[in-house]
């Protein structure tokens, strides 16, 4: 093999070049090694630039979402503030319903402040997943265990379908699944039922949820992943956003079907639901 | 980080009065790891969208970028060349060579340069695609799932800029369609593998993060699917 030392100094030159932030074109798409080790040199290069940008828009999300956690504990310490100033000029027989208002603040708020704290190890990478094997309707339990009451309160019925062992960290599975169950909750009328499904296929393991009520249109799929986005009826916009976090740090992710049963679930059932799916997936 | 880049694209068919403007000045960009699905009816222009990017054919006007090189500045045989390096093609028909066994096909863009994968990596994507143990079977001897998924493997093996797919799923049954798009979310999560899809058919492109709608050859719409 013979390469010309014009060629290397000219390739070596531009290397410097890129080092040095400027941006080079290396390739001349011909045969041969030289051409050959000119496109993996690129193939780097785009790697690189590919890591600094997502520690860029890492670094911008961090701004953004300290910038909406100031608000979002704002808004409630405001409303209680202005609740114990009426308290200490009030007739006594409002107390009561002061008081009561004051906790139901202090409950969001302290709510509020677990799941952004929860969201903010996660995005640093400081969860340790405690992963094993575990059989779905163990993640299910533990995810209806604060729910049944909610539940319960609005008549709404638990489906279940399908079996499936999931190789994950139940806790913060069973939290992930929570969410999304306590969304379908919110978004499905009073008495009518809840299905939660579950399979396993060569690619993933899944569980998915799917409510009654009037589903989704993409536009709407699109932000409710977004944080702070919530579609302002329930919630903070939070529970998806966190629910997905978890999902996709254990190298999974959380599919929705806007409306129709997708056909993973659909065979596993006879019934028909108005609603939303959204499957949480944990890939092999 | 925009890996691909598309400006005014047109591309007119025929003379005078028979002439036919499949495309009709295209603009759109597409960030590094982005998941895209372009739609349309037959005659829309997104098989014309896809072989323009592909580098393929060449258009009236407009410029194709990859990865920040306008790839109609090179002559043919750079093209070819610059695409098995940095694009990666999965068609409705799979494409492949008979005569070579699933890991050889998988390994073709290597071996055009006279070079083999890395074992561990072919054997990781051997692995996702579950065809581990087909892996010395010849193409004839693959069912057509196992076959589109032999020409997912070729087209993701060597970390191209862009992959992109016409049709995947077109010669698929649905069930079979929903694996071979699951495997595409997969990649794309894993390896930030940016992927632009052409399909016909809602149910898939609703898979996608974004949604390009084709119509007389314009873009019709542009729209997020999901975050």
């Amino acid at each position: 093999m013979w390469l010309s030392k014009r060629a290397l100094e000219t390739l070596s030159q531009n290397i410097r070049r890129i080092v040095d932030g400027e941006s080079v074109d290396l390739l001349d798409n011909r045969e041969g090694p030289l051409s050959i080790l000119r496109n993996d040199i690129q193939t780097l290069v785009r790697m690189k630039q590919e890591q600094a940008d997502a520690l860029r828009h890492d670094k911008e999300r961090l701004k953004d979402s300290l910038s909406d956690i100031s608000h979002q504990l704002k808004t409630p310490l405001t409303s209680m503030m202005v609740m114990a100033d009426l308290l200490e000029t009030a007739p006594p027989e409002k107390h009561a319903e002061l008081v009561r208002n004051l906790q139901t603040g202090l409950t969001r708020t302290q709510w509020l402040t677990d799941a952004l704290l929860k969201m903010a190890k996660l995005d640093a990478d400081a969860v340790a997943f405690n992963v094993r094997k575990a059989d779905a309707r163990e993640i299910v339990a533990r995810a209806l265990e604060p729910l049944n009451i909610l539940l319960e309160m609005k008549g709404q019925d638990v489906r279940t379908a399908g079996e499936a062992e999931l190789t994950c960290d139940v806790r913060w599975t069973a939290e992930a699944l929570g969410n999304v169950i306590k969304n379908a909750s919110e978004h499905s009328p009073a008495g009518k039922p809840i299905l939660i499904a579950c399979g396993e296929n060569p690619i993933a393991a899944w569980i998915s949820v799917t409510d009654s009520g009037e589903g989704l249109k993409p536009g709407q799929i699109a932000r409710l992943f977004r944080r702070f986005q919530g579609d302002g009826t329930a919630g903070y916009g939070i529970g998806l956003p966190l629910a997905q976090t978890i999902l996709r740090g254990q190298n999974g992710d959380i599919e929705v079907d806007g409306s129709g049963l997708p056909p993973h679930v659909a065979e596993l059932t006879d019934e028909e639901y108005s609603g939303a799916t959204f499957t949480l997936k944990l890939y092999r | 980080m925009k890996i691909l880049q598309v400006e005014g694209l047109t591309k007119v068919y025929g003379k005078g009065d028979a002439q036919v403007k499949a495309l009709d000045n295209v603009s759109f960009s597409v960030e590094k790891g982005e998941f895209i699905a372009v739609v349309g009816a037959s005659g829309s222009g997104k098989s014309t969208l896809m072989h323009l990017i592909g580098g393929v054919d060449r258009p009236t006007t407009g410029k194709v970028q990859v990865d920040g090189k306008d790839i109609f500045t090179m002559n043919e045989s750079n093209l070819a060349i610059f695409r098995r390096r940095n694009i990666g093609l999965i068609y409705q028909f799979y494409n492949l060579i008979p005569t070579l066994t699933a890991e050889e096909n998988i390994s073709l863009p290597y071996l055009l340069d006279r070079r083999r994968p890395n074992p561990e990596k072919l054997l990781e994507i051997l692995g996702l695609l579950a065809l581990t143990d087909r892996r010395t079977h010849l193409p004839g001897q693959l069912s057509g799932g196992q076959q589109q998924r032999v020409s997912i493997g070729r087209a993701l093996i060597n970390d191209p800029a862009v992959i992109l797919a016409d049709e995947p799923t077109g010669n698929l049954d649905s069930r079979k369609s929903r694996s071979i798009m699951e495997l595409f979310k997969m990649f794309n999560r894993q390896y930030n593998q940016t992927l632009l899809i052409i399909t016909h058919d809602e149910k898939i492109a609703l898979q996608a993060d974004r949604i390009l709608t084709l119509e007389d050859g314009r873009i019709l719409r542009d729209e997020a699917v999901r975050a």
